[in-house]
């Protein structure tokens, strides 16, 4: 049946039978198969195994402490105006005496949460925070059993402080150094 | 305007006298013309057959919703529909608009003179409620057939909180499912020919062989196929409802997700075009970046139709090896922009940083493994006797009917055109890269992977050369409409900081005018019309993408042919259901 009167006539005969089994092509299949058996494997065993993650990575946010310890969020809410897909949301509260050691300015994040399911991870809050407080790190968001659980409050975020946990602190921080060079 | 623009409207105004209502100046120096409704198939017939160097192509058919804008350029125009035909001959676009006042809209169809239109002009019946006259099949082609209103008229809710609850009542779920039966002559088709009965098959909305959630409506006679109705809108997000609520910058992250294997591809278009509007030149180090991620993401496209399409014919190894090196690719594009496939990495006035040190070593280390991979691919895929029998000869159209039909790409290139955007009308400096524009003959599946492959190897000439002269100096303009500005100085002056605040809170303010953008992406000519009513977000976001009209041709050039034929031509087209529906 002709409908289009457009398909090109290619050469169709009939195949003779050894073509019609198609057996040097299966074979050469067959062997490109057989050679990456022996090629290194493209795949880790994940979760035993982790790759690594470029430094400028965006994976999961880390709320940032200065070299005292003192968070450095001012609660400006820029992250939150910045942010496409609507996350953040954060209550702000005035510094009292005698809180100079726990936040760097006068006004602070009393509440500071990211919704992760919302989240894209683009990377624009990092680029609206004038105070460098917020910043995307080299892991993802791990799985969760309810939809609660992906609301990131701020102690699941806020880094440990450099003063009291010195060693976990390096380690939250990645490479973070050559990605704030890169940022400026 | 140049003088040749000033010849077609003058030409038109001489032709159609009172028709031609007035000219309009635009940011992308596009002859733009307005035109009665009651004139306007008459000027897009003249415009297509009669004048000289014709414009062949109906590239775009739009509408926006005037009645909420400031800058009105027609004073009573409600509704107004925006034709876009682009001519081969000339290598320029013309923009024809109508304005209608009525509060129906309605207008000629132009199916007549454009078979494309219909897909186009039933997306703005949808999307705006306008009425076209003589059209064969005007319903909705997105939303679902339930829908109350018109989601891209200005009075349409944007986000479903707007709405209410959603309910769901008995007498409203037997409406949803009454409009679930399947008719077949609500989709055009009859049950039966003089001789026999035919069988309808539902391939899609959840089959492998369809790329995404698409659904296709086929009409049999036996297994040969006597007509295929394609149904879309299952990925639909409202992205260019999107465009009207978010700012300018943060509406990136959402270009990212509209072809969304071209990865920084979408970005590319919309910010040129915001560039344009804005008035902004890009420092030579960010266009050079900008064009060699484009082509690494042309690239790890390319790798994903390449194993895909072989697996479509039944080979199942390709595609563990080409989403290998795909793996490669987004391990370079993970260390400059920080993400895989959605790196949002392009900002208005350049890019969101520089490139981190050791770039190089990545890039070359890719240029040396890459082409051995190529030749290694086809030997297995291209040259295969099994994959010749299934793709050469299938699927044939040729260009007047790809010109016809509105398809650019590969699929144009495919058939012998030699028609590539970065070429023809340059952006971002290619004009300055060496490189060839691979052509087939045929037209035929096989040659649209002849064209894709080269296509690969065309790009790493590019990339290679941006890696040999990549310029130094800043990634980002100083231009103050710069989202967001260089960030060097924000935690140490004052001036700098409320500059930050601004820019970051409202986002730039770009001034009242309209452009489109068009890049040569990896499924074909990808673009961006914008509208800005001078303010902080766009009036109207119009994304035109290629895969939109290219999945309207397929029931053309599937007619005839078995079904395991469709999938070969579903495959060699190389869409993406996000890009058909946006």
């Amino acid at each position: 049946m002709q409908l289009t009167q457009r398909a090109k006539h290619v050469d169709r005969h009939p195949m003779t039978w050894i073509e019609r089994l198609y057996f040097w092509n299966i074979l050469k299949g067959m062997l490109i198969t057989l050679r990456h058996l022996f090629k290194r494997k493209a795949t880790i065993n994940f979760p035993e195994q982790k790759r690594s993650f470029s430094s400028v990575f965006r994976g999961l946010h880390v709320l940032n402490r200065d070299e005292e310890g003192r968070e450095r969020c001012t609660a400006c809410g820029l992250c939150a105006v910045a942010c496409p897909a609507e996350a953040i949301t954060m209550e702000a509260a005035e510094r009292l005496p005698g809180e100079e050691q726990l936040y760097r300015e006068e006004k602070y994040a009393a509440k500071y949460e990211i919704n992760m399911l919302r989240c894209i991870f683009c990377g624009l809050c990092e680029e609206a925070c004038p105070k460098d407080a917020i910043y995307l790190s080299q892991t993802f968001a791990p799985s969760n059993y309810s939809r609660k659980g992906f609301i990131y409050k701020k102690d699941d975020m806020l880094i440990p402080n450099p003063l009291t946990e010195p060693e976990t602190y390096k380690k939250a921080l990645g490479e973070r150094p050559a990605k704030m060079i890169g940022n400026q | 305007m140049t003088t040749t623009d000033n010849d077609i409207i003058s030409e038109l105004k001489n032709k159609f006298g009172e028709a031609i209502l007035m000219a309009q100046p635009t940011k992308d120096e596009f002859p733009t013309v307005w035109v009665d409704a009651a004139h306007i198939a008459e000027v897009l017939k003249y415009l297509k057959n009669e004048i000289s160097r014709p414009y062949k192509m109906l590239y775009d058919l739009t509408a926006i919703d005037e009645q909420a804008k400031v800058h009105k350029v027609h004073q009573d125009s409600k509704f107004t529909i925006v034709y876009l035909l682009l001519s081969f001959d000339r290598n320029n676009f013309i923009r024809i608009k109508v304005p209608l006042s009525s509060d129906k809209p309605s207008v000629t169809s132009i199916t007549k003179i454009w078979p494309a239109a219909n897909w186009y002009e039933r997306e703005v019946y949808d999307m705006f409620g306008v009425n076209f006259e003589g059209h064969p099949h005007l319903r909705r082609i997105l939303m679902p057939g339930t829908w109350k209103g018109h989601p891209l008229q200005k009075c349409h809710p944007a986000r479903a909180t707007e709405m209410g609850p959603f309910q769901l009542p008995e007498d409203k779920q037997d409406e949803e499912q009454d409009m679930l039966k399947f008719k077949p002559e609500e989709w055009g088709l009859s049950k039966s020919n003089n001789d026999e009965e035919f069988m309808f098959l539902n391939l899609g909305p959840q089959h492998p062989g369809t790329h995404g959630v698409l659904r296709l409506v086929l009409q049999l006679d036996g297994e040969s196929i006597v007509n295929v109705v394609p149904d879309i809108g299952f990925h639909h997000r409202g992205a260019e409802k999107m465009g009207e609520r978010q700012s300018w910058h943060t509406y990136i992250p959402y270009t990212d997700r509209v072809e969304y294997l071209g990865g920084v591809m979408n970005n590319f278009p919309y910010v040129m075009c915001v560039e344009k509007l804005a008035g902004i030149q890009i420092p030579d180090r960010a266009k050079v970046i900008r064009i060699m991620l484009s082509e690494l993401f042309r690239i790890s496209s390319h790798l994903v139709w390449y194993g895909t399409f072989a697996q479509d014919l039944g080979m199942m190894t390709p595609v563990f090896l080409t989403f290998y090196d795909r793996e490669k690719l987004f391990g370079i594009v993970e260390a400059i922009t920080g993400d895989r496939m959605h790196p949002n990495w392009f900002r208005i006035g350049g890019v969101a940083q520089d490139l981190p040190n050791g770039w190089e070593k990545m890039v070359k280390d890719f240029l040396d493994y890459f082409p051995k991979r190529l030749k290694e691919y086809d030997k297995m895929v291209m040259r295969n006797n099994i994959f010749k029998a299934r793709t050469v000869g299938i699927g044939v159209y040729t260009t007047e009917e790809a010109i016809e039909w509105g398809v650019t790409g590969a699929g144009l290139r495919a058939t012998g055109f030699e028609w590539d955007f970065r070429k023809k009308q340059p952006y971002s400096g290619y004009e300055q890269f060496e490189f060839d524009i691979p052509t087939a003959q045929n037209g035929d599946c096989y040659d649209r992977a002849v064209v894709r492959v080269e296509e690969m190897r065309q790009s790493l000439r590019i990339i290679k050369q941006c890696l040999d002269n990549m310029p130094e100096g800043p990634y980002k303009s100083d231009h103050p409409a710069t989202t967001p500005p260089i960030k060097k100085y924000t935690m140490i002056h004052i001036e700098t900081l409320i500059n930050h605040f601004l820019n970051v809170t409202w986002g730039p303010v770009i001034p009242a005018g309209e452009a489109f953008v068009g890049v040569e992406a990896t499924k074909g000519h990808n673009g961006y019309y914008l509208t800005s009513d001078g303010s902080t977000g766009s009036y109207r976001t119009r994304i035109r993408t290629p895969s939109f009209p290219h999945m309207q041709f397929v029931p053309e050039i599937s007619k005839g042919y078995t079904i395991a034929d469709l999938l070969a031509i579903l495959g060699s087209v190389d869409y993406v259901l996000s890009d058909v529906d946006r």
